[in-house]
């Protein structure tokens, strides 16, 4: 099915949709059109949907398989090791986790001018319902698998050629010039092939830095499963759906912005603490400007952990 | 045995044409992700090489009196186009080599932020649901209007 020139991805606190346009190709099995995650099945007013496995065999064969992914014992001795700040109380949780697309996902296609031709363009809605915790999830894979879908059947002019070397160049730019970069690719990534090519490059660009003495540093990457699969630091934010969120259940717009960084000290405090003693790019917390209050930040890390 | 250098050297330089018309070929007619496979190719290529090289060393283990100046000529010249074709492959071949994992097969194929998030809310919101919490629909919509 996919997809014409602009994508327009909107986030807030009540769901995470994403609205792109879009060229139907109803030749292309819905399968195919999100590979290893989602199936979308025509309803008749022309609307996509998520098809429940449960509906034929056929499909049962085709079920979204977002639901059948699970963390290894691998993954969890990485976050064990990596990712100290995460309790023992999630990893544990993590590793029964799943998603269940076919109860919480929602797929629409809307024809901007519905001709029933294989070429409407429209917007493709996900929704997204459920408990918060069982679908903040959701996005970066939906994220990567739009992405991929818009590659797969739209902008198709490029291959996998000299991509590695590409990624190997420009890092070695970044870091010859001394600058210190990550990886933060996977929402918008071509599909796993490239992000893979991409972090082979960066890899070695980054030991070739380390052997010619360059001053830039390659921190690692967004991706926690390239992390591992390079060895290398998992990075991230503080992001805004943290303050947006708590600012929407707690109805206080003025102090959310101190509340949710209590909170979130509250649950990393030491973590952090030590990431930024320790790996000073583990955590990027450049989305606290707001937080400028008398007390700061240092006091406020002393959070108890039972805070609140 | 000057004949049967000549004949390999032909050989491998009707190989190469054929390699180079079939990749200009290939480039023409399809487009980018359509396209055969370049390790695919130089697969083929390889073998028919490899099989034409083992015809050579048969052919120079019954011969014992080969002039060795002549043929070495024809084995570094294989050996050489060999040894660009074998690199070639491993080149393209991890390049074209299509995504062994394709999609989502992992959770923590996601960015590290959402994990930590999620480690926040199960510990402080784990009974929050976004999409019926009257404040996020509320604040949501304004949210979207700005």
């Amino acid at each position: 099915m996919f997809v014409s020139l602009s994508v327009h991805i909107s986030e807030n606190t009540l769901l995470t949709s994403v609205r792109c346009d879009l060229q139907l190709h109803e030749s292309h099995p819905a399968y195919e059109i999100a590979p290893r995650g989602l199936q979308m099945d025509s309803a008749a007013n022309g609307q996509y949907v998520v098809s429940s496995p449960s509906n034929s065999n056929n499909e049962a064969k085709k079920s979204p398989e977002l639901a059948n992914v699970r963390v290894s014992a691998d993954e969890r001795a990485f976050l064990k090791r990596k990712c100290p700040y995460l309790n023992d109380a999630y990893i544990t949780f993590l590793e029964t986790f799943q998603l269940k697309p076919a109860e919480q996902l929602e797929i629409k296609f809307t024809p901007s001018q519905d001709t029933g031709s294989d070429e409407d363009e429209g917007n493709v809605e996900y929704i997204i319902k459920g408990l918060w915790l069982d679908t903040i999830l959701y996005e970066i894979p939906l994220l990567a698998l739009t992405s991929q879908a818009y590659f797969m059947f739209t902008d198709k002019e490029w291959d996998y050629h000299q991509q590695e070397e590409k990624a190997f160049r420009k890092g070695c730019t970044l870091l010859e010039n001394g600058c210190v970069f990550s990886e933060f690719g996977t929402r918008r990534r071509r599909d796993y092939h490239t992000q893979d090519l991409v972090m082979q490059g960066l890899s070695r660009a980054a030991a070739e830095g380390k052997k010619q003495g360059w001053k830039g540093a390659f921190t690692g990457t967004s991706n926690v499963h390239f992390a591992m699969k390079y060895d290398t630091n998992a990075v991230g934010t503080v992001a805004h759906e943290w303050y947006m969120t708590i600012a929407a259940i707690t109805d206080d717009y003025e102090n959310a912005n101190e509340l949710a960084l209590q909170y979130w000290l509250g649950c990393f405090g030491e973590g952090v603490s030590t990431s930024y003693s320790k790996k000073p790019s583990c955590f990027k917390l450049t989305q606290i400007g707001p937080w400028n209050r008398s007390h700061g930040y240092i006091r406020n890390s002393r959070f108890p952990q039972s805070f609140p | 045995m000057n004949r049967q250098s000549k004949t390999f050297n032909i050989i491998c330089l009707l190989c190469r044409v054929l390699y180079s018309a079939a990749n200009s070929a290939n480039a023409y007619l399809f487009p980018a992700n359509r396209r055969i496979k370049k390790s695919a190719w130089s697969a083929l290529l390889l073998g028919f090489l490899r099989s034409t090289l083992l015809s050579s060393i048969l052919c120079s283990s019954f011969l014992t009196v080969t002039p060795f100046g002549n043929f070495r000529g024809g084995f570094v010249y294989s050996f050489s186009f060999t040894y660009r074709n074998l690199r070639y492959t491993s080149k393209m071949g991890q390049e074209a080599t299509p995504p062994t994992p394709e999609g989502i097969t992992s959770l923590l194929d996601t960015d590290l932020y959402k994990l930590t998030m999620q480690c926040a809310i199960l510990k402080y919101f784990p009974d929050v649901c976004k999409s019926i919490c009257p404040y996020f629909r509320k604040h949501a919509a304004n949210i979207c209007q700005m």
